[in-house]
């Protein structure tokens, strides 16, 4: 049996609510990509079920209702609880795990990008090393595109109805992307906005190298507005880019590398 | 699900049955009425009828329902929290400095005990705040290492608002949204899964 | 013979024929009503402890007045004791007009109060028998040496217990069914005290008019109690429903359609909710409250149930055909309530379903508003209904979602917010819906946006 080599092989899957894209660049046998991609699935599912506060029988409803304590439970939850702590300290509160007001710990805003990254290391372990994996927007790469280049991810439109209108693109190799943000349209309080547009922000976008780290800066740095973009240097490696809501961009100029300074790909 | 064996509903009819043997068997042992009214009584306190009568039945002590220990970590696993800045989770890869252009003060974390041993962390701070290296002292496993971030060519960012054309975009990174708003979303294009 | 195969001939019938189930009298009872009804029975009590020089004896001495104070706050505690008991008979007028919700909280109350009165009732006592004999004297008579005090005594400890497991932080460490039989003995105290009432109170003792009103006035409400709330259930029970039909509306929320004959003659309208006893293992012993998801009518009851984690999920997996024991509907939050005014729904959680079965009844004059708050995009159930329904009548669907952590304001319910949001708030009858943060929330919001107290409605949680 001749194996099938395939220059792309994209799948699609939903999963956490949202739907996850895969993209994998390599040029393999399709059979051991898509069983790479398989077992990433299985994997981000197992993780879901072990943090869905809807699931009764998962380990966080367990701690939850105090049947289960954080420090009896798998590893993987108790990374989990460690990270949002730390996060919730570096992030000066702007990261919350625990629910206002009780004592339910729902780390859904760290683990979809946590899950992601975890989940994704089936495609390493396969040896894959020209993918990208979106989960619902948070997006994590490895190595380049099938031409060489680095991959280029676009980013939504906060502010847009239709949604083929990007409003940013950045080059990445190997790194992560991340965007946190007021989601569908009407979810500017009640329709209405409030505060001054200048103040506020439609969405915030970290890149750097670890997804989980990604995802979690960008939403605390959503919480905290203008001043995430300055937050987010305090981690070598990680860059923000927010968009307000009149599309203006904001980032640091020393974090980002311009198009003029290299040969065009295009 | 949580619980379902029927005899859950004995558990719970317990404490209310138990309370209404306890009334009883109280009422039993107070109820010694004096052979006339109250009046008859007055001026001699000491004096009870009974004074010979069998001592009242003791009660069988109530059954006390044995809670499930529960390992007294205190908040052990958010315990490595009270430091700001100053502690990370042991077996997370931690966004660390090189070591550079960032250098601060050593500040030691508390030494926290977990199922897997005692995790202490040891992190770096420059003066106006900037964490520079975060190191798990004392891990219970291999993973504990710091992750050193080798200088990486600083991505590129495009910043004219274009309309996606298929060809010169490989993802889109956007708030998250849902099942149903993917159908229409560029990435679905991009997928190749919309009708 | 499944019930599903009895009924498919009917259920076909039924759904081209059915009609709304018959809607309740908004009663012409009003506050004033009830308050003269309450004020006139206490005052007859009253009457009784006045006319044997109660007034008088308080200026006495010190004997004379601990016993008149031991029979004031006696009656008075039964009087309390007694409208809670009623109230827990669920009188249908009262019930029809305020809402089961009303009618379970002035029943707490009335009980904490009938305890407090307890309380300063043996204070008094003991001084009442102590200045006279001793306090150790008094003490070992009140508790078992005089007839039928060790009943009494026994009567008041239970209460006391039923009394402190009821206080709110208390009943919510404990399960729902563990507080409820505990809570029953409360029956058992009250009776345990009645024979000292009748046989040492003064007030009875040479007074044959004021025994009779005394022992006639528990009889009636024992007999409310007995009709209105067994005999109601027994009827009931006699009447199951079943489980028509389930569909599924996300990972976690089932809707299920209860059908059965006895629909014909219940009277129920949108907003309200049930009380669901499903006859199956494990089930049967457990009352769970649902809200209509949809206006009743003769083809069946239909509710949303969330798997919460508290038999819920249990519910939620029954299969079809098994039978269930309905309650109610209970609730005043009906469109009734709406009379013909703008309506403003703030919804959240599982308040949706009778948020949505309300908006079936209303018409264009309301213009509907429903401002629908969810932590996640998977936790807005029938959002596209809402909409529907709420375009068809001149209104608006606005959602939030979301933690609150990562809004852009920090009180999404501010009047400032509020105002903005829908520049006619003042003009609208708002009903909110949902968890009880969101209810406490909303409403504060409301107040501060100049929203009238009389145009907020909704259910108040009573657990």
């Amino acid at each position: 049996m001749t194996a099938t080599l395939a220059p792309r092989v994209i799948r699609t899957h939903p999963v956490m609510g949202t739907v996850a894209s895969v993209h994998v660049h390599d040029v393999v046998d399709v059979a051991v990509a898509e069983a790479a991609i398989a077992e990433m699935w299985a994997e981000l599912d197992r993780l879901e079920d072990m943090f869905s506060t809807y699931r009764p029988t998962s380990q966080i409803s367990r701690i939850n209702r105090g049947e289960l304590h954080v420090l009896d439970a798998s590893p993987e939850v108790l990374e989990v609880v460690d990270a949002c702590t730390w996060l919730e300290h570096a992030s000066r509160g702007a990261f919350r795990a625990r629910r206002p007001g009780d004592e339910i710990v729902d780390p859904a805003g760290f683990v979809k990008g946590w899950a992601a990254e975890l989940a994704s290391k089936c495609l390493d372990r396969a040896g894959l090393g020209h993918w990208y994996l979106s989960v619902g927007g948070d997006i994590q790469t490895r190595g380049t595109a099938h031409d060489g280049s680095p991959w280029r991810i676009a980013i939504a439109d906060p502010n847009g109805a239709d949604p083929r209108v990007v409003r940013a693109l950045v080059e990445v190799d190997g790194l992560a992307v991340a965007t946190s943000g007021t989601a569908a349209r009407g979810r500017h309080l009640w329709d209405g906005r409030t505060d001054e547009p200048a103040k506020s922000l439609a969405s915030m976008t970290v890149v750097g190298p670890h997804l989980t780290w990604a995802d979690a800066f960008a939403t605390a740095a959503f919480v905290m507005g203008r001043d995430g973009v300055e937050w987010v240097t305090n981690f070598i490696g990680y860059r923000a880019l927010a968009i307000t809501g009149q599309g203006e961009l904001i980032r640091r100029d020393d974090q980002w590398g311009s198009p003029l300074d290299q040969p065009s790909t295009e | 699900m949580s619980q379902r064996p029927t005899h859950s509903l004995v558990r719970r009819l317990m404490p209310a049955v138990a309370m209404t043997a306890a009334a009883s068997g109280l009422i039993a042992l107070l109820d010694r009425p004096s052979s006339g009214l109250a009046g008859n009584a007055i001026g001699d306190p000491a004096a009870s009828p009974d004074t010979g009568a069998p001592p009242a039945p003791t009660q069988p002590p109530l059954v006390s329902s044995t809670l499930p220990a529960i390992a007294q970590g205190g908040d052990g696993g958010t315990a490595s929290g009270q430091q700001p800045v100053a502690t990370t989770p042991a077996k997370t890869k931690t966004p660390a400095a090189s070591g550079g252009t960032c250098t601060g003060k050593t500040v030691d974390g508390p030494s926290v005990n977990t199922r897997w041993g005692p995790v202490q962390v040891e992190a770096v701070v420059s003066s106006n705040g900037q964490i520079c290296n975060v190191d798990a002292i004392r891990s219970p496993d291999s993973h504990g290492r710091s992750v050193r971030i080798n200088q990486q060519a600083l991505p590129i960012l495009h910043q004219q608002v274009m309309k996606a054309q298929g060809t010169n975009i490989n993802g889109v990174s956007g708030a998250t949204i849902t099942s149903d708003a993917y159908v229409r979303s560029l990435q679905a294009i991009l997928d190749g899964t919309t009708g | 013979m499944p019930s599903d195969l009895r009924d498919r001939a009917p259920a076909r019938r039924g759904a081209a024929s059915a009609q709304p189930l018959q809607r309740r009298h908004y009663t012409v009872l009003s506050d004033n009503h009830l308050l003269s009804f309450f004020g006139a029975s206490f005052g007859i009590i009253l009457t009784v402890w006045l006319r044997h020089g109660g007034f008088g004896n308080l200026a006495k001495g010190a004997i004379p007045a601990a016993t008149s104070l031991t029979q004031f706050t006696g009656i008075a505690a039964s009087f309390a004791g007694l409208a809670g008991l009623a109230l827990a008979g669920r009188p249908v007028a009262i019930e029809h007009r305020y809402g089961l919700d009303r009618v379970f909280i002035w029943h707490r109350i009335l009980g904490e109060t009938m305890a407090v009165l307890i309380g300063l009732h043996v204070v008094a006592g003991v001084f009442a028998w102590g200045l006279d004999i001793g306090f150790a004297s008094a003490i070992i008579d009140l508790t078992g040496r005089e007839s039928y005090m060790a009943l009494a005594f026994v009567g008041s400890l239970i209460i006391g217990v039923v009394t402190i497991t009821s206080l709110r932080s208390i009943r919510r460490q404990m399960s729902y069914e563990t507080w409820y039989f505990v809570h029953l003995l409360a029956y058992a105290g009250f009776a345990m005290s009645f024979s000292h009432e009748i046989v040492l109170g003064q007030l009875f003792a040479d007074d044959t008019l004021a025994r009779w009103l005394w022992i006639a006035l528990h009889v009636g409400v024992g007999v409310m109690l007995i009709r209105g709330r067994w005999g109601r259930l027994f009827v009931a029970a006699m009447h199951p429903l079943h489980i028509a039909e389930k569909r599924k509306l996300n990972n976690n929320t089932t809707e299920l359609r209860l059908a059965g004959g006895a629909l014909d003659k219940m009277i129920g309208d949108a907003g309200q909710f049930v009380i669901v006893r499903p006859l199956a293992k494990g089930l049967w012993w457990q009352a769970h409250p649902f809200s209509l998801s949809a206006a009743p009518t003769t083809h069946g009851l239909k509710i949303s149930v969330k798997s919460l984690g508290d038999g819920s999920a249990s519910i939620a997996a029954l299969p079809k055909g098994t039978r269930v024991i309905i309650e109610g509907p209970f609730g005043a939050c009906t469109p009734q309530a709406i009379e013909n005014r703008k309506v403003l729904f703030i919804v959240g959680g599982i308040g949706v379903a009778p948020v949505k079965a309300m908006l079936e009844r209303l018409d264009r004059g309301h213009q509907p508003i429903v401002l629908y708050r969810a932590h996640r995009h998977d936790d807005l159930v029938y959002a596209n209904e809402l909409r529907g329904l709420a375009r068809e009548l001149g209104g608006e669907l606005m959602t939030l979602v979301g933690p609150t952590a990562t809004l852009a304001v920090r009180d999404p319910f501010s009047g400032k917010v509020l105002r903005k949001a829908i520049p006619d708030i003042t003009e609208r009858v708002t009903v909110l819906c949902g968890p009880e943060r969101l209810l406490w929330a909303g409403r504060a919001g409301l107040r501060e946006a100049g929203v009238a107290a009389e145009d907020i409605h909704f259910e108040q949680p009573w657990w």
